[in-house]
């Protein structure tokens, strides 16, 4: 058997496609290498790789004895929601960019491009909720409590570099995708890293 | 907490994945409870012991008794 039929292996491999292409073809559109409608459809065509890459990190999670059926669920409902996001995400700013709309729409738009994030904090919810792997929520639980504290000391402490005028502002957006590294970093520190 | 559940589970001749599809685990639970990484709640407890058909002290002992 070779290493890319490892499931493991297999998941890196997509995880590392993704994050080529997507960030990738981001660099050629910032740096002006790319330009034009096409590089924006190439742009976010790359994220259809969240589909390939989210199958495999199942079959590594199979692989590795930690797969159950509240984990499948929470992988299908993150990656209609992280598709969703991307999305709904790009259709809310170029509304916003071409029709210049009135505060209302603005609202509105605010909050379309916000739902698929909030279903994405659903879908944990529902895991921990769902799991019925007394061993793997135990887990889960850890590492969410870890990653609220993460974010909790990282929010306060750059709240205050911020008030002291030593740090720029940040969109409150940014605490998910901070909560969520914070969920890697709780996995750092966990012993068992197989799940 | 200590356990015997890897010898169990050699005496049988199941692996891992044979006994968390017998107990409805997962098989990385089966693992971090033989590898003393998670004690298991008293119901899992209870469901070894009767897989096994033991009383819960032959299969699992506290570590500071004697």
């Amino acid at each position: 058997m070779t290493d890319v039929a490892n499931p493991t292996v297999s998941s890196r491999w997509w995880v590392a496609a993704f994050l080529v292409f997507t960030l990738g073809l981001a660099a050629l559109k910032i740096t002006g290498v790319l330009t034009g409608t096409l590089s924006t459809v190439l742009f976010l065509a790359s994220f259809l790789l969240i589909i390939p890459m989210a199958r495999a990190q199942q079959r590594a999670m199979a692989a590795r004895g930690c797969q159950s059926a509240a984990m499948a669920r929470y992988g299908r409902r993150f990656m209609v929601a992280s598709l969703s996001y991307v999305g709904l995400f790009f259709v809310s700013m170029w509304i916003a960019r071409v029709t210049e709309p009135v505060l209302s729409i603005r609202i509105v738009l605010a909050f379309v491009a916000a739902l698929p994030v909030i279903f994405m904090i659903r879908a944990m919810a529902l895991l921990l909720k769902e799991e019925d792997d007394e061993y793997l929520r135990s887990r889960l639980v850890d590492q969410s409590l870890i990653a609220t504290g993460f974010l909790l000391t990282i929010a306060t402490l750059y709240g205050f570099l911020n008030a002291f005028d030593v740090a720029p502002r940040v969109d409150a957006w940014a605490a998910f995708p901070l909560w969520a590294v914070g969920l890697g970093v709780a996995r750092l520190f966990q012993g068992d890293r197989a799940c | 907490m200590l356990n015997r559940l890897k010898v169990l589970r050699a005496e049988r001749d199941w692996n891992q994945q044979d006994l968390a599809d017998r107990l409805g685990v997962s098989r990385q639970s089966v693992n971090a409870i033989e590898t003393g990484k998670y004690d298991p709640s008293l119901p899992l407890a209870f469901r070894i012991a009767e897989l096994f058909a033991l009383p819960i002290e032959d299969i699992f002992t506290s570590p500071t008794k004697d």
